[in-house]
């Protein structure tokens, strides 16, 4: 190596102190003819495997370091020199972390001591100890600390630290240090402290000293930074400004030189299953294998299956890969034996294996499936099996078995790196910037964009919050915010995804306490364990699982053998009822997108349904792949095919790509990719969000084989635009094929066992498209009648009493503690309540608890209307009370009793939804000339109609252009009308704010479909109405 | 039966009343809060455009361009207040102002026909004095107050009926009344009045029908205290309003006098006399006021805050004659007055807040020398901005005591005295590499021998105005001598030379 080694660089995963990505200072590396560079995040290694990442593109060296925040609050950047110390470190780091409060940890210096084997330390810069000590002003304080420097990494290993950035004064500090290192025997090296890969990062990295300061930049005085001097620098430009120390230059090349250690040799091991006989792993594996295969197939198996079988077996075998698939079995089992749904779904239903396995539920032999999108030999890389799970306590079950089988240290789960965007980015840059919170306040709530296309774009906006762009910081606040969007704002965990090691975790990556109890986070998140070759199993929570568990064990418990395996997959109503868009609470299929679409896909059978899963996704959208898709099923001598040698990939979609897999075919046909390049180019197309260039990359790569084939222009075209509107997200077919058996399953509930299927989306709340009122609304137009809340009749949960009826539980009712309704339960399980005085006398709900339970009617049984009982209960009650259970003459309540509007207010405040009739009920009849939604069934298309209703839905979907889309509930159905962008802007306060609104326009009814093409919305007076939350502009 | 007169938006009326040509236009007050005015009250013209309470003046200018905007004044409210208070006073001798903006009238003793018609005539009088003020006569104060508070002139609450009132006056029964106010004006706590809405107990009247016994039993103590106010419990002795304090002295001379020793004398005996009467009321003075009144022309007025309120007539004293210093008038001195301004007497730990200041009455009898030269504006206290901007510095007022220095630190000592240019000179530069190698301006030209630098610093760069970005150098000519060039954007200029 030649020239400079930048040594010390902090990226932006050193939450708000680096400024840039890791990809963006391999880049700069890259551009100032640097051939190595080392990032130190604070206290972890965040921003490592992305720069590992990032540098190997681009054609440098990634070395390993971290800046260590000491006990004494000063921070001492390391050197990863050997796998020892990067595992010394890692575990330091974990036992730091995990020590403390979340961020609060700090390390220790007799613990640094005794790991500090395999390390490189620099003295740091104006946070190292050096400084710090002589800030202190103690006569011997830094000679002290240098000697205690030395004794913990040695003389070889510790480096005095010299950094200028051309601030006056500077060098009477450079000149201690200089002494300091010759009086100590110790050896200087330049670095430039990088925290920007570019001079235009200084303003990042002011806005985030003030966001870490909380202060404005009026208020923060000398806590900025007084030039842009911490970029990267070229080695030119290095050696000019140490040419009195080249030394220190060749230092660094030196220390570069001494560094053996890469994220390529993290010494990861997948943990090794215990096989019960001692059999070998592979052995085991086949065998339990064969016999789940008999059992999925019913014992015959046909040719094809068993050539399947041979092949995956060997594929894992040849792989090593047969101990992660029995690991993933181990667990699925342990779901089964604790009775808990569990269902793999990914790229993994590719493979009969796990078909056998009963990891998946689908045949993908039967399906058709590619099992080269699993496992692949070309590529070294481990399989992905997610497991879906119910929400809620069951899937926290399995978590904590993972941890229970692999101790704290041995399992984690991957990290989640929330980052800067939308509105709260242009918030808290507002902030920092001094702008009125009002105006502020007034952007976030009425503009919901996640992201603007220029800077001029943002600037509008501002103007239409109060912010004039003339405004001196307007252009500053529009910059700062284009800047700031995408950097990693802190790092939370993913909701499923867990990574297990043999031996120690914690020496493969730091480890840091999550934010929920009973769990630990890594500093690295599924895409870099990913690129890092760490395996992890993604264990999802999704309260569809729930409810369907729930609803089948309570018809269990009536007698009915339903579980999802058996649940007929032919069912014509089911269909029917899909076919009929009535789709309200059930899986996947019940957004208003969906909605829309169902009515012209009639799904006839299961892989209708697939396919309705997977074309309603940004992907499909964006590439403009769902009309055409609809066009040729309504028409088939629409179909046609890009090209003749895509026929097969993409026959049974009527030649439109629709699935991810069909994406890679394609590109495997037209541009001749091998398969691990088209693993390459799905790695990208699923990275694209946080890696642009990396798509861009692999698309030119596809643009260019193609052209080398002889592809014409126009095929190109239409390749690139399938494959880039993926970046948008489309589904593997294999997860569509997951997805659709529980839309598919949980319609046939709805449609077969109503009452039990909508108790169970109540008792699994929040989820869904759909807020509790308006499902209750479904299932009251389906006959189902609803009880309300009653102290003496509902349980904890909702429930179904009998046929055709649910009753709300004390779940629904707002501030109610659980064990103390669950005391209730118990008491009354002993002996039925006989007064409300007996009622308090026997129960622990407090006040506030037994106001609103008065409120919402639940103690209706003892006195006999709301007013009565709210004024009984607000008597004092003592317990110890001699005489409180004499019957006293009871006084009559002079309260009135609540009419109509007041019992909906109490209703929806109490418990979110009401068993009377719609609030727009009330309305109507002040409503002359509107429709119901009923009647637009029967309305020709064309016709100008006029809708109301309450408003639950606002959408204002990425992929539709500025259009938006308004469903409104009315006591008869949703209807959904379609506003244009510009007439949402000119109302945009009234559609965004107004609970209840008043639609025209044309109605379009065509194909089963039905919109209303708005041109005027207004607001309806609503006096004291309340509302039920709505779905916004997701 | 109690009267309760009531001025709405108090402030308001009384900073209109000052000022000329604001009636019937859109006017808002404001809070006079430095960093952030907000808008407390406005007028209804103001309201019709938009106004709202807790506007920034900005706002509130963006909702009605032409809006007037006023700020409270205490002596328009004193104004107001003694305007009200006298005719409050008119009609019975108990008046006790109960807020700033009402005060009670305690009827009792009088005829009511009389005394109703009494109220009426002095809300007729008040109009007449540019202040709007409503009242309402009840039998107890608390209903009069609420009368008088959602009245639009003159509300009677009486079960009895009266003849002949006077067209201002409104009659209306306590039930009626009450059945129609809001529970919302007797103002609930938070959660009394959740539980009344939760209850659909509206009106005060609905809360009144409640029996006592069971409002207690469900609301407490803090149920039972809302419910004898609305019903108007018990009777109130109204106490009689004190006569403000105070310490005022004046003389009107026999012969105009044509120098300052008589006036001086004059003065040091009322400044013993007030300051003894200022020990008696345990009051200390804040401001001297001394109002000399000319034989021809306009009279003078002197004041002096005091910066250590003291009842210390020697001290305070010395403090007065340095306004005088110098002091010349056309005109001789034919009367005077002197007045001071008091606070509460506290106790005070001596030794517990240091001060590097011997003689602090000295000190402050130095600066209002100075200020009277310079003016105030311009003295004060330089501190550098700590943003590091290059000169920048900005002067913060004098403190009352000066801490006591402990030395600066090490590294503030290590500095090369410098001569600044101001303005700095331009220059010319040639460069070599980057580097100056040869310099020239007015006054100082040559080769560069040695230098340091270039030493970069740059601020403020999120606005245009105020963005400073420059480069320095320290140069040694080879002829001899050093300098500081700056670069700051464009232009190479010499800051100032090293000795």
């Amino acid at each position: 190596m030649s020239g400079y080694v930048e040594l010390h660089a902090r990226s932006a995963f050193s939450f708000l102190r680096g400024a840039s990505q890791p990809d963006c200072l391999a880049s700069a590396c890259s551009n100032k003819g640097l051939e190595a560079m080392a990032v130190c995040d604070r206290n972890g290694f965040y921003g490592s495997a992305r720069f590992h990442a990032s540098a190997r593109e681009e054609g440098i060296r990634a070395i390993v370091g971290c800046e260590l925040e000491m006990e004494d609050e000063s921070v001492i950047p390391v050197l990863i020199r050997t796998r020892q110390g990067y595992q010394n470190i890692s575990q330091l780091l974990t036992r730091t972390h995990l020590s403390a409060p979340k961020g609060e940890g700090r390390v220790n210096y007799e613990d640094l001591a005794e790991r500090a084997e395999g390390l490189i330390a620099l003295t740091g810069d104006d946070e190292g100890p050096l400084r710090k000590a002589w800030l202190k002003g103690r006569a011997n304080a830094v000679q002290d600390m240098t000697t205690r420097l030395k004794r913990i990494f040695g003389e070889r290993n510790l480096y005095v630290e010299l950094q200028r950035h051309r601030l006056r004064g500077e060098e009477v500090w450079l000149r201690s240090l200089k002494d300091l290192a010759s009086t100590s025997g110790l050896s200087v090296v330049a670095t430039n402290g990088v925290d920007y890969a570019n001079g235009e990062g200084r303003a990042v990295h002011d806005l985030f000293t003030c966001l870490r300061e909380k202060v404005t930049f009026d208020k923060s005085g000398s806590l900025l930074s007084s030039n842009g001097q911490r970029h990267v620098k070229s080695a030119d430009s290095m050696c000019r400004l140490f040419s009195d120390t080249p030394c220190a230059i060749d230092n660094s090349l030196r220390i570069a030189d001494r560094i053996e250690f890469t994220l390529e040799n993290l010494g990861y091991e997948f943990p090794a299953y215990e096989t019960p006989d001692g059999s070998s792993m592979d052995t085991y594996l086949k065998e339990i294998v064969l016999r789940g295969a008999r059992k999925r197939f019913r014992g015959k198996l046909s040719a094809q299956v068993k050539r399947q079988l041979e092949h995956e077996l060997s594929v894992i075998r040849r792989l090593e890969f047969s101990g992660y698939f029995l690991i993933v079995w181990d667990l699925v089992n342990y779901c089964r034996e604790n009775r808990i749904m569990a269902q793999g779904r990914g790229s993994a239903a590719n493979s009969v294996v796990c078909y056998c396995l009963e990891i998946t539920p689908v045949d993908p032999v039967g399906a058709g499936l590619l099992f080269e999108r699993f496992l692949n030999e070309e590529r070294r890389s481990w399989p992905d099996i997610d497991i879906d799970l119910p929400s809620g306590k069951r899937r926290e079950q399995v978590i904590q078995e993972v941890y229970r089988r692999y101790g704290r240290h041995g399992a984690a789960m991957t990290a989640n790196v929330i980052t800067y965007r939308g509105k709260s980015a242009a918030r808290e840059v507002g902030k920092v910037l001094g702008f009125p919170e009002e105006s502020l306040g007034r952007f976030s709530s009425v503009f919901g964009r996640s992201h603007y296309d220029s800077e001029e774009e943002l600037e509008e906006q501002l103007e239409k919050s109060g912010i004039d762009s003339k405004h001196p910081r307007a252009r500053a606040m529009a910059k700062l915010y284009n800047q700031v969007l995408g950097l990693p704002r802190h790092l939370g965990q993913h909701s499923g995804g867990m990574i297990i090691c043999q031996g120690k975790l914690d020496t493969v990556v730091p480890l840091e306490p999550a934010s929920m109890p009973g769990r630990t986070v890594s500093q690295w998140d599924k895409n870099d364990c990913e690129d890092l070759g760490i395996i992890k199993v993604d264990l999802l929570g999704l309260g569809m699982m729930a409810v369907m568990q729930d609803t089948m064990e309570e018809l269990n418990k009536k007698g009915i053998d339903i579980e999802l395996a058996t649940i007929p997959k032919d069912d014509e109503p089911t269909f029917e009822m899909m076919r009929r868009a009535d789709t309200v609470g059930v899986f996947q299929i019940e957004s208003r997108a969906q909605i829309a679409t169902l009515p012209r896909m009639q799904p006839k059978d299961f892989y209708d349904v697939v396919v309705e899963v997977g074309v309603i996704r940004p992907g499909p959208i964006q590439g403009k792949m769902v009309h055409p898709y609809l066009e040729r099923r309504e028409d088939p001598s629409k179909i046609a095919y890009i090209d003749p040698r895509l026929v097969d990939t993409l026959k049974r979609t009527l030649g439109v790509p629709i699935f991810q897999e069909q994406i890679l075919k394609v590109a495997m046909v037209m541009a001749n990719f091998t398969g691990s390049q088209a693993e390459e180019l799905r790695r990208a197309v699923s990275t694209f969000s946080s890696n642009e260039k990396r798509m861009n990359r692999v698309l030119s790569k596809l643009i260019l084989a193609m052209e080398k084939r002889g592809v014409s222009p126009d095929k190109i075209d239409q390749v690139i635009q399938a494959v880039s509107s993926f970046a948008h997200y489309g589904f593997p077919e294999s997860h569509a094929i997951s997805f659709g058996l529980l839309a598919y399953a949980s319609t046939y509930l709805k449609c077969h066992h109503g009452e039990e299927f909508y108790v169970a989306l109540l008792n699994n709340q929040p989820m869904g498209f759909y807020s509790p009122a308006t499902l209750l609304q479904d299932a009251k137009r389906h006959g189902i009648r609803v009880k309300p809340v009653c102290v003496e009749r509902s349980q904890w949960h909702c429930s179904v009493p009998e046929k055709g009826v649910i009753r709300l539980g004390l779940i629904m009712v707002k501030a109610l503690k659980g064990e103390n309704a669950r005391q209730m339960v118990g008491e009354r399980k002993k002996e039925m309540f006989y007064s409300l005085r007996d009622f308090r006398r026997r129960t622990v709900f407090d006040k506030d608890e037994l106001r609103q339970l008065a409120s919402v009617g639940a103690l209706n049984c003892f006195e006999h209307n709301r007013r009565q009982a709210l004024w009984a209960v607000e008597t004092m009650h003592d317990a110890q009370d001699l005489f409180s259970n004499a019957e006293e003459a009871e006084e009559l309540n002079p309260l009135e009793i609540m009419n109509h509007i007041e019992r909906l207010q109490a209703d929806y405040a109490g418990i979110g939804v009401t068993v009377g009739s719609h609030p727009m009920a009330s309305f109507r009849s002040h409503l002359p000339n509107v429709w119901k939604t009923s009647d637009l069934d029967h309305t020709p298309n064309g016709a100008r109609v006029k809708v109301a209703g309450q408003v639950i839905c606002r959408q204002r979907p990425g992929t539709a252009k500025g259009f938006v889309f308004i469903s409104l509930e009315d006591e008869t159905g949703i209807s959904n009308s379609i506003v244009l962008p510009k007439l949402f802007e000119r109302m945009r306060l009234v559609i965004t704010q107004e609970p209840y609104l008043i639609i025209s326009g044309k109605l379009q009814n065509q194909k089963g479909v039905i919109h209303v093409k708005a041109d005027k919305i207004e607001a309806i007076e609503v006096k004291g109405r309340p509302a039920s939350a709505s779905y916004d502009f997701h | 039966m109690y009267a309760v007169f009531y001025m709405p938006d108090f402030s308001l009326q009384a900073a209109m009343r000052s000022q000329s040509a604001l009636n019937g236009a859109a006017v808002a007050l404001v809070s006079d809060h430095e960093s952030k005015a907000v808008t407390l009250q406005f007028t209804k013209e103001a309201a019709n455009e938009g106004v709202g309470i807790g506007l920034s003046v900005g706002q509130a200018l963006a909702r009605c361009p032409g809006l007037k905007i006023i700020y409270r004044s205490q002596q328009a409210e004193e104004h107001a207040w003694k305007a009200l208070h006298s005719a409050a006073y008119s009609i019975a001798p108990r008046v006790e102002r109960q807020f700033e903006d009402l005060c009670v009238v305690d009827l009792r003793g009088r005829k009511e026909t009389e005394a109703i018609q009494e109220c009426s005539e002095v809300i007729s009088g008040l109009k007449s004095l540019s202040l709007v003020v409503r009242a309402g006569i009840a039998e107890t104060d608390s209903l009069a107050l609420l009368a008088a508070k959602r009245a639009e002139k003159v509300t009677l609450l009486s079960e009895a009926r009266y003849e002949k009132l006077h067209p201002n006056v409104v009659q209306i029964t306590n039930k009626f009344f009450l059945d129609t106010l809001p529970i919302e004006s007797v103002e609930p706590g938070n959660h009394i009045l959740e539980i009344l809405t939760q209850w659909g107990i509206r009106t005060v009247g609905k809360f009144a029908s409640l029996k006592r016994s069971s409002v207690g039993n469900r609301l407490g103590m803090e149920g039972l205290v809302l419910w004898d106010r609305v019903k108007g419990r018990g009777t109130r002795v109204i106490g009689v309003l004190d006569l403000p304090l105070v310490f005022e002295m004046s003389w009107e001379f026999e012969r105009e006098i044509e120098n300052l020793e008589p006036l001086l004398f004059l003065v040091r005996r009322f400044m013993e006399q007030l300051c003894f009467e200022m020990k008696r009321a345990h009051k200390v003075a804040t401001l001297l006021i001394l109002d000399l009144g000319l034989a021809y022309g306009e009279p003078l007025l002197f004041e002096q805050k005091i910066p250590d309120p003291n009842s210390n007539h020697e001290a305070l004293f010395r403090l007065l004659v340095s306004c005088l210093d110098g002091v010349s008038t056309d005109s001789p001195v034919d009367r005077f007055s002197l007045r001071m301004d008091y606070e509460d007497h506290q106790e005070r730990q001596y030794g517990l807040f240091d001060s590097s200041l011997k003689n602090p009455h000295r000190f402050s009898q130095t600066l209002t020398k100075l200020a009277g030269i310079v003016g105030t504006e311009r003295l004060g206290r330089p501190v550098m901005r700590p943003e590091g901007r290059p000169d920048g510095f900005e002067l913060e007022a004098m403190p009352q005591t000066v801490e006591v220095d402990d030395g600066m630190a090490l590294e503030e000592c290590i500095m090369k005295s410098m001569k600044r240019y101001r303005p700095m000179l331009e220059a010319k530069v040639e460069l070599q590499g980057g580097v100056p190698v040869w310099i020239q301006s007015d006054e100082v030209s040559g080769f560069v021998g040695k230098y340091s630098g270039p030493w970069v610093r740059s601020g403020h760069w999120w606005e245009k105005e105020g963005l400073w970005n420059r480069s320095e150098w320290d140069i040694r000519l080879r002829k001899g001598g050093g300098v500081r060039l700056v670069k700051d954007g464009k232009a190479w200029c010499i800051e100032g030379s090293y000795g």
